[in-house]
């Protein structure tokens, strides 16, 4: 089993992947190159990123490459299929809680700076954002700017997995904690992921031992800074426009794709008890687990015909 | 030839009743299968029911499947 670590997307990357040696050599090659050109597209802190482009061209059609089509349109499905609780369109939100720069650069700095809170309010949502396939255009809405932090890490890991499983006999992609699984470990039927403990990332609260397909976990923890006096993260809940207040500290979300579990990891963190069952009952191809602030770890959804095993 | 074919006739028609007979008899004097008898039924034990996920984790006893790890993993999900 061969790694690569490298740091992209202001988090750890880890590439593992096992095959005949020079084969892996290239597909590790051929994955970092193809995560780090997609931080390049995506980040919204590099006033050139194509996305950065797209919230500049908001109230006109910008003509999108096909990777940031595929995200936006993806980040509609799951907009949608969340009940609205992902929501990309929480950028000035982010951006009032002074998430302005990137998290590396807040962690150098020590805190966050105080920002204008009586921003315009936005009248349109994420849901009136329009695509058009045949042109592979996006139109924003005037006073409408987008953030996929969100769901583009996860998007990047399964993709990067793709690329890396056509040299490879089996590999994982984990980018800062959304990761994607193609086949198996030679003579294993699992992969064994360390579930970080969220008051002490150090030390692993559990090890899940899981099936191909996607893991990952939002935390309020990770990306978190002070602003003046006050504590604040980046999960954003759409409905008060402040950082969410959960009684979790983490939630894990095992699902088939990269972006469902990374979406819906973040909804059912902002979700209340009523909202997360209703989430769990609509989706049964999610399993979701949660850490709780005394470290207790909770089931809070199962996946009907889940094959995962825990110990 | 005519006589021949009446006493083959008449030869297998004996033969295949005597087998018959024969047969009849055998069966009729062999040893009966076993009866169903309710009464000779063993109870079975009963079992307690196998608790599902859920209803371990809520019980606290979520130890036997969520164990803490003494390694260091190569992949960890900690959290975006």
């Amino acid at each position: 089993m061969q790694t690569e670590n490298f740091r992209s997307m202001n988090s750890d990357i880890v590439l593992v992947a096992e095959g005949e040696a020079s084969q892996v050599n290239v597909g590790l090659v051929t994955a970092q190159k193809f995560i780090e050109e997609s931080e390049k597209r995506f980040t919204r802190f590099d006033e050139q990123s194509e996305l950065s482009r797209l919230n500049r061209s908001a109230g006109t059609w910008f003509s999108a490459s096909p990777d940031l089509f595929e995200v936006v349109k993806e980040a509609q499905v799951y907009f949608q299929k969340t009940n609205g609780l992902f929501d990309p369109s929480i950028l000035p939100h982010l951006k009032n809680a002074g998430y302005v720069h990137s998290m590396d650069e807040i962690r150098r700095n020590g805190s966050a700076p105080q920002t204008d809170h009586s921003s315009t309010p936005m009248i349109s949502t994420f849901a009136s954002v329009r695509l058009n396939e045949k042109t592979s255009s996006i139109r924003l809405p005037a006073d409408l700017q987008i953030d996929l932090g969100g769901i583009a890490k996860g998007w990047i890991a399964e993709r990067a997995a793709c690329l890396l499983s056509q040299y490879v006999s089996s590999c994982a992609v984990n980018a800062g904690g959304d990761m994607f699984l193609i086949g198996y470990p030679h003579g294993q039927d699992c992969w064994e992921v360390g579930l970080e403990d969220p008051r002490n990332p150090s030390s692993d609260i559990s090890v899940l031992l899981l099936q191909e397909g996607a893991v990952a976990t939002s935390s309020i923890m990770k990306r978190s800074w002070k602003q003046g006096n006050v504590s604040r993260h980046h999960l954003i809940d759409p409905r008060t426009g402040q950082p969410a207040t959960p009684p979790w500290l983490s939630v894990t979300v095992l699902a088939p794709h990269a972006a469902a579990a990374e979406t819906f990891a973040k909804a059912f963190l902002i979700a209340d008890t009523d909202e997360a069952r209703s989430l769990g009952e609509q989706n049964p191809e999610l399993t979701v687990l949660a850490v709780d602030k005394n470290g207790n770890l909770i089931s809070l959804a199962q996946a009907r015909e889940s094959v995962h095993v825990f110990h | 030839m005519k006589i021949w074919k009446k006493i083959i006739r008449i030869w297998f028609t004996f033969a295949s009743l005597f087998s018959f007979l024969i047969g009849w008899a055998v069966l009729a004097h062999a040893p009966k299968p076993n009866q169903f008898n309710p009464a000779r039924i063993q109870s079975m034990p009963q079992l307690d029911p196998v608790p599902s996920l859920d209803q371990v984790m809520l019980s606290g006893n979520s130890q036997t499947l969520f164990r803490p790890s003494q390694r260091r993993m190569i992949l960890r999900s900690g959290g975006s």
